[in-house]
């Protein structure tokens, strides 16, 4: 005899309240080392060190503080909830 | 030249690896791929549970499923792609590697909710805003359009790395190496369901993570151990050393505004198309709860962004070894540069070269194979949990008969995309990894976005944005240079290329949100027309 094993899906679900200085830290890095990266070239070929020069340093910026970003808003939402 | 033609020919001296090495990398790569493949079909669901075959019972541990994700995420695509980029076009290489290390950013965000309101598929997460068959078959539409593109594109890679690995070149051959491998996928996809899959996935996360730390380590010590030396003979290898380490290089050909807007247009469609590839987002219904699935994509974040900085060191190294000049003679695409560089390390025939050969190899192989089947078992999922399941059997129905769907989906979705990549065979099919991309930036995106943010969603603003967002992206990317019009582009000889554009998610992406917009709005006034309507 077939059975519906699925649950209904009728209820609206509840608005989630995402992360928002999370998203908008990260989204507002990105943003502007987009636009460094599109409009001033010759500035993040500017060298620091070495053959490393200020684009390189600020991908590994960006990278790191996603991560770091990433790892407060888990234990942030995880307090919330 | 082919990629399968590459590792073998990218040797130096005689120019071919010998007859021992190509035998012991033969004996290694099916001495660990068919056991592995063995290992996942027999790490398949016991029963036949609905539960079991799409997310394996929902009890992966944070760490495990980190791992598991990184294997999804690592496709091909972005382990063969970003090493070229990096080593062709030098800091704008580097940024995409940003880019997709910074997606999982936004997959983070949808994390929490999406595993709180999904239960196999997009759809359930869909009919939830909007029950009903319309918007079953609207999401089983994209899904697909985003999936079947994506398992051509992996297909043929696949088939042509399995030729080059047997000593075989030319169309019939790979064709027949798509059809094997492709059934092999089917295969552990079919009986392994998402069990199986987890297996596949931790295996090829550990083995390309391993593969990329020794490789980057044999690269590091031919310069000493020195970034400076890797960086500066990498400028030098590019042929463009004052460019090299600068923006710019990426859309250096095509200049101006429309330069400028493929550049953003590429950024873009990597941080927010990659976190909604059905495959990617799906996977995560395997975490226990919301919880477990944000710490999953957490872990995830810094395994992929240990393996993308090891992409650069690798990228460096193939420019610093190879050329960029040699990469891209043999390949335009630049995606055949980490086999190159391995073949340019194993240079000599000890058999510790051989050994980075066979490395090498089973990783990129296992990485294909990884892809295909999670790619087919999210294609797989839209067929039959959405249209089966609940269109045309409206929901009411067996586990086993749905369990049994399944399997069948998998055989046809699979069988459809082994058809599709032996017909294409020998056409540059590139631009359909950009498609799939840019149709899940479009199309899913905006929708998950409106479903889970915003409560006056509705179903006539869901449906808007889901054709909406399918017709923009796959009707420009058509009209774009990369279809027509050009040397590169699938049809050469063909001009309607009338968009300038070669990314196509700034138009189509904002499209997509109007309509929803538009959609939901029009969706209320209507429902509220014909509620005054209604007699008393």
């Amino acid at each position: 005899m077939p059975r519906q094993h699925a649950p209904r899906l009728h209820h609206r679900p509840q608005p989630y309240r995402p992360g928002r200085s999370f998203a908008l830290v990260n989204g507002v890095t990105f943003g502007v080392h987009l636009l460094l990266a599109l409009f001033a070239a010759e500035f993040m070929a500017t060298r620091t060190w070495g053959e490393t020069n200020i684009g390189m340093l600020a991908i590994l910026v960006q990278g790191s503080l996603l991560l770091w970003t990433a790892v407060r808003y888990d234990r942030h939402a995880d307090v919330e909830h | 030249m082919t990629t399968a033609q590459l590792v073998l020919a990218a040797s130096p001296g005689a120019g071919v690896l010998d007859s021992d090495t190509r035998g012991m990398v033969l004996v290694g790569f099916l001495a660990f791929i068919v056991p592995i493949l063995f290992i996942c079909v027999l790490s398949g669901p016991a029963r036949d549970r609905v539960n079991d075959f799409y997310t394996a019972g929902r009890a992966l541990s944070p760490l495990r499923g980190a791992l598991v994700l990184s294997g999804v995420y690592l496709s091909a695509a972005t382990v063969l792609g970003t090493t070229g980029s990096v080593a062709v076009f030098g800091y704008d290489g580097l940024f995409i590697a940003l880019c997709t290390v910074l997606s999982l950013g936004v997959l983070l965000l949808l994390a929490g909710p999406l595993r709180e309101r999904g239960l196999y598929t997009f759809g359930d997460i869909f009919a939830l805003r909007a029950p009903g068959p319309a918007v079953r078959i609207a999401v089983a539409v994209v899904t697909l359009s985003v999936c079947v593109p994506y398992l051509v594109v992996q297909l043929s890679g696949a088939g042509v790395t399995t030729a080059m690995l047997l000593g075989l070149s030319g169309p019939g051959p790979e064709q027949t190496s798509m059809v094997m491998i492709g059934l092999l996928v089917v295969c552990a996809t079919t009986f392994g369901g998402m069990r199986g899959m987890i297996t596949l996935q931790v295996l090829k996360t550990v083995v390309l993570l391993g593969m990329a730390l020794v490789v980057a380590a044999v690269v590091l010590d031919r310069f000493g151990w020195s970034t400076d030396s890797l960086i500066q003979a990498a400028g030098q290898g590019s042929g463009r050393p004052t460019l090299y380490a600068q923006p710019g290089l990426r859309f250096a050909d095509t200049g101006g505004a429309e330069g400028t807007l493929d550049y953003i247009g590429l950024m873009v469609s990597i941080v927010l198309g990659v976190a909604c590839l059905p495959h990617v987002a799906m996977q995560l219904n395997t975490a226990p709860d919301a919880a477990a699935a944000r710490r999953t994509v957490r872990h995830t974040i810094g395994m992929v962004g240990a393996f993308c900085l090891t992409t650069a060191v690798l990228g460096f190294g193939a420019a610093a070894l190879v050329g960029a000049r040699k990469i891209l003679t043999a390949d335009p695409g630049a995606t055949s540069t980490l086999l190159m560089l391995t073949g340019e390390l194993a240079s000599g025939s000890s058999t510790r070269d051989a050994w980075l050969v066979v490395l090498v190899s089973c990783a990129v192989f296992l990485t294909t194979l990884a892809v295909v089947a999670s790619v087919t078992l999210a294609a797989a999922g839209a067929v039959a949990h959405d249209l089966v399941t609940h269109v045309l059997r409206r929901g009411r129905t067996t586990e086993g008969r749905e369990v049994a769907a399944a399997r069948m989906a998998s055989a046809g979705v699979g069988l459809l995309s082994i058809g599709l990549a032996v017909w294409v065979q020998g056409w540059n099919v590139g631009f359909l990894s950009a498609l799939a991309l840019a149709v899940a930036a479009s199309c899913l995106l905006p929708a998950l976005v409106y479903s889970l943010f915003w409560s006056r969603y509705t179903r006539a603003g869901l449906l808007w944005t889901l054709y909406g967002g399918l017709f923009s992206a796959i009707g420009l990317q058509i009209s774009g240079p990369v279809f027509s019009g050009t040397p590169m582009a699938l049809l050469p000889d063909w001009h309607f290329d009338w968009f300038p554009l070669q990314t196509v998610v700034l138009v189509s992406m904002p499209v997509a949100f109007l309509l929803g917009g538009l959609g939901s709005i029009a969706g209320r006034r209507r429902a509220a027309a014909y509620t005054e309507h209604i007699p008393a």
